[in-house]
């Protein structure tokens, strides 16, 4: 009997160790995890100075854990584990009511130095364009993030970064008007679907609803107007894809329920013109994105550097909106209502605010962030 | 390199054991010592290549006093044997002062003398205290005639250089292994205990360590004002759980990758938590090193066989260097005489009283000491201290406690009654009460133990590297 234990035993472990490295050494390379978004480790350069200085043996060990065989199945395996271990978070995502999965953010996730700059950066830039008359055509609207309008929805005691500090400092600092109360229509309708479960970005509805508080904000039409324009676009919204799993969902590999993604479609012909003449499509979506993993991307193929969409009333008012990747989603609802919009994503782009000001002449402006990439942005305040 | 990393796991491991098990036995071992030897070199060269050339001159260095002290021994000549003696320790002492103790030194000789002598920190060789403490046995007990000196070189470097116990030990002294050297057996049996002990290592390192250490860490960064008495209590509870997981870890896969290669070698933890008196809790904690201090200090000077004061003197010298073995910094040194004063009372008298009372009193003391020890050895300024200690007198300006030391609270709970059970000898008991009719119930208990701890471990050391880069393309 004895012996038939030590058997078993030594033939399990040697299964597990053996069986695992033969798979990592037989698969083939991958270069790229749709699921982490980022470039995996490749096998490193080997050389003589490289393996003396220990850099090959770093680069190796991170070859050998980005290359390993099913690796989002382990961090699956991981979550469930913690789950079953009564955690209520893994992986800096807290296991929410509701089915939701919900961001943790520290302060460790912010510096102040650079919140500081961007804000700054920000006031500059709207003291500069309403000196230059066009007083009440520049708004901001900072999206807040779910973390923090479904608070109710965290684990017991559970707590995560306040962003009220945020929205202090831009009021304090930005002038009267400017700043869109989107965080308080939100929180007036956080029963609805406004934010997605598995996925760090607001829904459709929840941008709607954004949309609205602008058109709230600015004084050009009669409210009546406004909400009629409003709740049509909002009859018109329609699901196009009812198994989402997103970046929260990405962080931790399980879910409890999928999202629905709902779109709104605005009449009409455009024409969408991709960084500068890249390509020119004649819808917003892409609808290929729907089958792939990444299905946010199916508002106008993920971020873009810069897009000029024209084909809306021809009024003359051109929009400008500096944004992330929270106006995805929200574009739509710009598209009749302007002549031309376009889209800045200053991420991706190598020009400054002030050039992208003197190329297009807009007559509005929207920037449009969610809070916490706003104050973490490393390039909305470094490009002149 | 690490046992717990895949790179150890589903490189090293596989490669190594395979090749050691391919070559023959022939020649006394000496191809199966030859791929340790090896094997333990590149495991040792993997972070820092450079330092392998420290690890050879060791080698070389103790296998000539070492070989010198034998030959003089055995032809009594006792005044040479000893200069070669006195040469190995000096050697093997400078390396360790020079690597771990210059900058202390300097830092000490600077704030007492006023003067400015450069502070140097030099890169500190994984293991030396460890390896270092292990050659200056093999002289010692030459000279002590407890071991024959090893003639072959390939033999004695696979002792100096052993990678299961190479970077974290157990300290082996020499005459525990020098047959082993040479006559070991190897068996399904052996090779099977061994992968018990060093999954159950892995578990405790992977899973119950990193975890309790990441509650500490995350109480660490607290602020004064965040740092409420629940939160200090509670992060410091979690921080003695890790330290004794994380070692204690550590020194199960090192007995259990040694069975694995056909050697026995002593336990170095025995449930040091459960103990009742802090004499107690030293015979159950880091034995090998209690030992070591116990065989070539404690003893040579003496023991206590020259008189009170003596004595008095020589358990002070052995828990200061204790401490001071633990870390070049005077919080160590404050640490081992803490647990010294402790040993002292029990010693005259406290201990005989400790016993007639209940149990549960002696749990208690020993917890409490040991968990105010850990205060001492978590800083090493003395600013940490004070912040902690503040709170947990219920003086910080933070108050007794607040909604984030709650929540730290009720999302380990579950794993703090896994560290508590862990630490105590109560899992392996239940289990052999419900193997004790059937003997089958234990090899299936046990196939489950291993397959889920390790593919756990896998997990969480997967994820330690898992890294969404979320704004890359959104």
């Amino acid at each position: 009997m004895k012996k038939g234990r030590s058997i078993i035993l030594c033939f399990v472990f040697f299964l597990m160790i053996y069986g695992i490295s033969i798979l990592g050494l037989v698969q083939k390379e991958h270069s790229y995890s749709s699921s982490e978004k980022r470039m995996l480790q490749t096998f490193p350069k080997i050389s003589v100075k490289r393996v003396l200085k220990g850099k090959f043996q770093k680069k190796y060990e991170t070859y050998l854990s980005d290359q390993f065989p099913a690796r989002d199945q382990w961090i699956q395996v991981k979550s469930i584990a913690e789950r079953l271990a009564g955690k209520t978070e893994s992986n800096q995502v807290f296991f929410g009511k509701k089915q939701y999965l919900l961001e943790k953010y520290t302060k460790e996730d912010f510096h102040k130095k650079q919140i500081k700059k961007n804000v700054q950066a920000l006031k500059e830039f709207i003291e500069k364009m309403q000196a230059e008359d066009k007083k009440d055509n520049v708004k901001v609207l900072m999206v807040p993030s779910k973390t923090n309008i479904l608070k109710d929805y965290l684990p017991l005691f559970a707590e995560s970064y306040d962003e009220t500090i945020f929205y202090e400092m831009l009021e304090k600092e930005l002038p009267k008007h400017v700043l869109v109360p989107v965080k308080e229509i939100l929180e007036k309708h956080k029963e609805e679907y406004i934010y997605y479960r598995n996925d760090h970005h607001w829904t459709t509805l929840g941008a709607w609803y954004g949309y609205q508080a602008y058109l709230q904000a600015c004084d050009n039409d009669s409210e009546k107007e406004k909400e009629k324009l409003a709740q049509k676009k909002k009859q018109a919204l329609k699901s196009v894809s009812n198994n989402f799993l997103g970046t929260t969902y990405s962080k931790i590999n399980m879910y409890s329920k999928k999202d629905e993604i709902f779109v709104y479609e605005p009449e009409g012909t455009f024409s969408v013109v991709y960084n500068q003449g890249e390509k020119t499509e004649d819808s917003f979506y892409q609808w290929k994105y729907l089958e792939e993993e990444d299905q946010y991307s199916v508002f106008s193929g993920g971020n873009q550097g810069i897009l000029e969409i024209t084909g809306g009333k021809e009024n003359g008012k051109v929009l400008m909106l500096i944004k992330d990747s929270f106006a995805n989603c929200m574009i739509p609802f710009f598209m009749e209502d302007y002549e031309k919009v376009i889209v800045v994503d200053m991420r991706q782009i190598n020009a400054g605010l002030s050039m992208v000001m003197r190329m297009y002449q807009p007559s509005h402006v929207i920037v449009l962030y969610n809070i916490v990439q706003f104050m973490q942005d490393r390039d909305f305040a470094i490009k002149p | 390199m690490v046992f717990s990393s895949l790179l150890f796991l589903f490189r090293f491991l596989p490669i190594v054991l395979f090749i050691y098990y391919a070559v023959p036995c022939c020649i006394n071992y000496l191809w199966k010592n030859m791929v340790l030897f090896l094997f333990s070199l590149f495991f040792y060269a993997w972070g820092e290549p450079i330092y392998i050339f420290l690890m050879l001159f060791s080698t070389i260095v103790d296998y000539i006093n070492g070989g010198l002290t034998g030959y003089f021994i055995k032809r009594k000549k006792k005044g040479i044997a000893r200069i070669f003696l006195v040469c190995s320790i000096i050697i093997n002492l400078s390396l360790l002062g020079i690597f771990k103790y210059a900058g202390f030194f300097c830092e000490v000789m600077n704030q007492f003398f006023g003067i400015s002598l450069p502070v140097k920190e030099l890169a500190l060789p994984i293991g030396i205290s460890f390896y270092t403490f292990q050659t200056m046995s093999y002289t010692i007990d030459i000279y002590r005639k407890e071991a024959e000196p090893e003639r072959n070189i390939i033999h004695f470097g696979a002792y100096v250089s052993l990678f299961p116990q190479l970077i974290a030990g157990p300290i082996v002294r020499f005459q525990e292994i020098a047959k082993q050297l040479r006559e070991r057996k190897h068996s399904l049996e052996h090779i099977s205990y061994g992968i018990l002990r060093f999954v159950t290592g892995l578990g405790k390192k992977v899973l119950l360590a990193n975890s309790a250490g990441l509650v500490w860490t995350e109480v660490t960064k607290y602020s004064s004002l965040e740092m409420t008495t629940v939160a200090a209590w509670l992060g410091l509870l979690f921080y003695m759980f890790q330290i004794y997981f994380d070692f204690s870890g550590y020194s199960d896969m090192a007995i259990g990758l040694m069975a694995m290669f056909g050697f026995d070698i002593e336990e170095n933890f025995k449930y040091p938590y459960t103990a009742r008196s802090i004499t107690e809790f030293w015979r159950k904690w880091h034995i090998s090193l209690g030992t070591w201090f116990r065989e070539y200090v404690y003893i040579p000077l003496g023991g206590n066989r020259k008189g009170k004061t003596r004595t008095w003197f020589n358990i002070f010298l052995v828990w200061f260097l204790t401490g001071l073995w633990h870390g070049a910094s005077l919080n160590f040194i404050c640490w081992g005489l803490y647990f010294c004063a402790f040993l002292v009372v029990e010693k005259c008298g406290f201990l005989k009283k400790l016993e007639k009372l209940p149990a549960w009193i002696g749990h208690g003391y020993v917890c409490l000491v040991v968990y105010f020890g850990w205060l001492i050895f978590a800083w090493q300024d003395i600013e940490g201290h004070r912040v902690f200690l503040k709170a947990m007198a219920g003086l910080g300006s933070a108050g007794f406690v607040n909604r984030q030391a709650l929540y730290l609270f009720v999302t380990n709970f579950v794993l703090l009654i896994a560290l508590i059970l862990g630490s105590t000898e109560l899992p392996k008991r239940s289990i052999a009460w419900i193997c004790r009719k059937q003997e089958g119930m234990e090899a299936i208990l046990q196939t489950i133990f291993i397959i889920t701890i390790f593919l756990l471990s896998t997990s969480y050391l997967v994820n330690a590297s898992y890294n969404p880069f979320l704004y890359f393309r959104f």
